[in-house]
C-alpha cells in the first residue's frame, strides 16, 4: 500500500471520526474532530487543485499554529504538492531567500501575517495565489487528485543554519511517517493521548509532534499562549493533557516561573525534551517535581526526519546527561575521522541510518552528497556511547568554537557552569581576540532568586579545564536571549 | 522611574517594548489596543524581561499569577493595572 501524510489522516478519522484531532487552547477554545478536520484538509486540497496547482510544486505555510495551519499542510500533501513550513519571525528578506531557492508556487498565511505573506508574495515572481482563509466545506466537490508515491518529497524544511546559508531539507511521506511512527511506538502514544503543543509546527520538532500525534489517533492540544507561561500551566490542567513537549527553556520558565510544580496533574503522562542540550539538573528539577510522570529525552536533526535517538525514561534519573539510544527502526554509530567504529566512551561523529534521512538538500546535491555518504546521515554532532549503548553529546558542529587553533566544544565549559546550584541557564559563544583569533565567553542566567558569583565560577573553569577553554569573561544575565524556538540566541550573545 | 515619571507610564512601556521587541525601527508602530498576543509582539521571554522591567521601574511587586492577558495583553491593560498596583501600596 501506497504511504502518504493524507493517507494517514484519513485513515484516523475512518478508524474514529469523533475523536477529538485538534483543539487550539485559548478563549475561547476551538476543537475539531478527525471526521471535521479530514473535511477540511479536502477542503483545501481541492481549492489548491482548483487554483491550478501542479503536481511537485511548492506551497508555502506562513502562519501560527491553528488547526487550520495543519489542515492546510495535509492539503498540499493531498493536492500533490510540496509542503514549505516558513519561520514567520523571519524577515521578508530572508524569507523571500528562501522562497525562491525552492521556487514557491502557492503562499497560505492566516489573518495576523497576511500583510507579510502579500508582500512576500509581491518580492518572489514563482508565487502564482496567496490562499487566506479556509474555502466552503464543499466547493469543488468532483475534482481529481493526482497519485502520491511514498518516495515523493512531501516537505522542505530550512535548517536555521547559524555558520552558513540555509539549507531545504527535502522529506518524504516515508521519512516523515516512519518517523513519526517510532516516535509514536517508543513513547506509547495511543488514542487516549492528548498533547499539549507550545513548539511552532515550522520547526521540525514542532511538526514531528503533530504528525506523531495525528498517526496515532491522538489529540494535539495547540497552546500559543507561552508569552503567558502560567496560562500553559493552567491549560495543561484544564485540557487535560497526558503530553507535554518543549526545549530547555519552556521547561526552566515552566518550573521556575508559574505554579506547574504545585499542581495535580493526574492526566499527564509525559513530558518530551528534544531541541537542545538540557542541563542535567533542570532535567532532575522536573523529574523531582514529577516524580511518576515519564521524561522523554531526545535528539534529532532536521535532516533525519528528525528523530535519532531517545533515553528510556526508567534510565533519565541515572544519566541525564545522556540521550539515548537509536529509535525503533534506526541504526546509529560513533565513528572516528578514519570511518571506523569507536569503542566504548570514545568520542566521535554519530551517524545515522533509517527510513527517516532525508532525500537530500533541495537543489544542492554538492551538500547532499557531504551529508548523506552510503545512507548513512553524517550529523555532525560528537558523542561517545556508555556500556549500554546509550549516546552522551559532547559537542554539535555547529556550536564549535575555534580558540588558538584548537576546536573546543562550548558544551564543556557550560556544564561547568551548571554545575553550580544558582545558575539556571549557560552558553559560551566565541569572541575575536587579536592574540588567539577567538577566545571564550560565558553567559550565565540565575535561578529566580538566587545570585551568581562570577568568581566562584572562574575558579571553578579555572581548576577544570586547561587554560584556553577558560572563559576570558563571565557576563551575568537576567535572562539568556532565546530565538522563535525557545533556544538559546548564540549568535545575539556573540555581538553583546 | 524617571523615564516612567517623564513619559507617563504608557510611552514609558512603550518605548521599551519598541526598543527591545520591534528592534528600535524607524516606522515600528503600536497601539495602545493591540494585544501582545495576537500581534506576536512580545514572547515567553519578552513578557518575563517586561515584568523585571516594571517592577525595577515602578517599584512595584508583580506576582506571577497577575502575568496574565487581563493584565498585560495591550498597553491599555497595563496601565490599568500598574495604576492598581501604585494605589494600593
Amino acid at each position: 500500500m501506497t504511504d502518504s501524510l493524507h493517507g494517514m489522516i484519513q485513515r484516523s478519522a475512518k478508524r474514529s471520526p469523533r475523536a477529538i484531532a485538534l483543539v487550539e487552547a485559548g478563549a475561547p477554545s476551538r476543537a475539531f474532530t478527525y471526521s471535521e478536520f479530514g473535511a477540511l484538509v479536502d477542503a483545501f486540497a481541492r481549492d489548491l487543485i482548483k487554483r491550478g496547482l501542479r503536481k511537485a510544486e511548492r506551497v508555502g505555510i506562513l502562519a501560527r499554529n491553528s488547526i487550520e495551519w495543519a489542515a492546510f499542510y495535509l492539503a498540499v500533501s493531498k493536492a500533490g504538492g510540496i509542503s514549505v513550513p516558513l519561520n514567520y519571525t523571519l524577515q521578508v528578506s530572508d524569507l523571500a531567500e528562501e522562497a525562491r531557492d525552492c521556487g514557491i508556487a502557492a503562499l497560505y498565511s492566516d489573518k495576523s501575517l497576511s500583510k507579510k505573506a502579500h508582500k512576500l508574495a509581491g518580492r518572489v515572481s514563482s508565487i502564482r495565489f496567496v490562499v487566506n482563509c479556509a474555502p466552503e466545506a464543499d466547493s469543488h466537490k468532483g475534482v481529481k487528485f493526482p497519485k502520491v508515491k511514498e518516495g515523493d518529497p512531501a516537505s522542505i524544511i530550512y535548517t536555521a543554519g547559524t555558520t552558513r546559508k540555509p539549507l531545504g531539507v527535502v522529506l518524504t511521506h516515508k521519512n516523515l511517517l516512519s518517523n513519526s511512527r517510532a516516535v509514536s511506538e517508543y513513547s506509547g502514544l495511543s488514542r487516549r493521548d492528548r498533547t499539549c503543543c507550545v513548539l511552532p509546527f515550522y520547526y521540525i520538532y514542532g511538526l514531528s509532534l503533530l504528525l506523531s500525534n495525528l498517526s496515532a489517533g491522538a489529540s494535539v492540544i495547540i497552546d500559543n499562549r507561552f508569552m503567558y507561561p502560567n496560562l500553559i500551566a493552567d491549560g495543561i490542567k484544564r485540557y487535560r493533557a497526558t503530553g507535554f513537549a518543549g526545549v530547555p527553556s519552556h521547561y526552566a520558565i515552566l518550573l521556575y516561573r508559574t505554579a506547574l510544580r504545585k499542581k495535580k496533574l493526574p492526566d499527564l503522562r509525559y513530558f518530551m525534551q528534544a531541541g537542545d542540550a538540557m542541563p542535567p539538573r533542570l532535567i532532575l528539577t522536573l523529574a523531582k517535581a514529577f516524580p511518576r510522570k515519564k521524561i522523554y529525552l531526545m535528539y534529532g536533526q532536521t535532516e533525519a526526519g528528525p528523530r535519532i535517538s531517545y533515553l528510556s525514561p526508567d534510565k533519565v534519573r541515572d544519566k541525564p546527561d545522556s540521550v539515548g539510544s537509536a529509535i525503533p527502526g534506526a541504526k546509529v554509530r560513533v565513528v572516528d575521522e578514519s570511518g571506523d567504529d569507536c569503542g566504548l566512551k570514545r568520542a566521535g561523529e554519530i551517524l545515522v541510518a533509517s527510513s527517516g534521512v532525508m532525500k537530500g538538500y533541495w537543489n544542492n546535491p554538492v551538500e547532499t552528497k557531504k551529508a548523506v555518504k552510503g545512507g548513512w546521515l553524517h550529523t555532525g554532532d560528537i558523542a561517545f556511547r556508555d556500556g549500554e549503548g546509550d549516546l552522551f553529546i559532547v559537542g554539535r558542529e555547529k556550536n564549535f568554537l575555534k580558540v588558538a587553533g584548537r576546536r573546543i566544544s562550548p558544551l564543556e565549559i557550560e556544564r561547568i557552569a551548571e554545575d553550580d546550584p544558582s545558575v539556571l541557564e549557560a552558553a559560551c559563544v566565541g569572541a575575536k581576540d587579536k592574540l588567539s583569533g577567538q577566545k571564550t565567553k560565558l553567559f550565565v542566567s540565575p535561578v529566580p532568586g538566587k545570585k551568581i558569583d562570577a568568581n566562584r565560577m572562574m575558579k571553578a573553569c579555572k581548576e577544570k579545564l586547561p587554560p584556553y577553554m577558560v572563559p576570558s569573561k563571565i557576563v551575568i544575565m537576567e535572562s539568556l536571549p532565546k530565538s522563535s524556538l525557545g533556544k538559546i540566541n548564540r549568535k545575539e550573545l556573540e555581538s553583546i | 522611574m524617571n523615564d516612567a515619571k517623564k513619559l507617563g507610564i504608557k510611552d514609558e512601556l512603550k518605548k521599551f517594548i519598541i526598543n527591545n521587541y520591534l528592534l528600535g525601527a524607524k516606522n515600528a508602530k503600536i497601539s495602545d489596543d493591540d494585544s501582545f498576543l495576537e500581534e506576536g509582539i512580545i514572547d515567553s521571554i519578552g513578557v518575563i524581561e517586561l515584568t523585571n522591567h516594571i517592577q525595577r521601574t515602578c517599584g512595584i511587586k508583580i506576582h506571577v499569577a497577575e502575568i496574565v492577558p487581563q493584565n498585560f495583553d495591550t498597553l491599555n491593560n497595563l496601565e490599568k493595572y500598574i495604576n492598581r498596583k501604585l494605589h494600593s501600596k
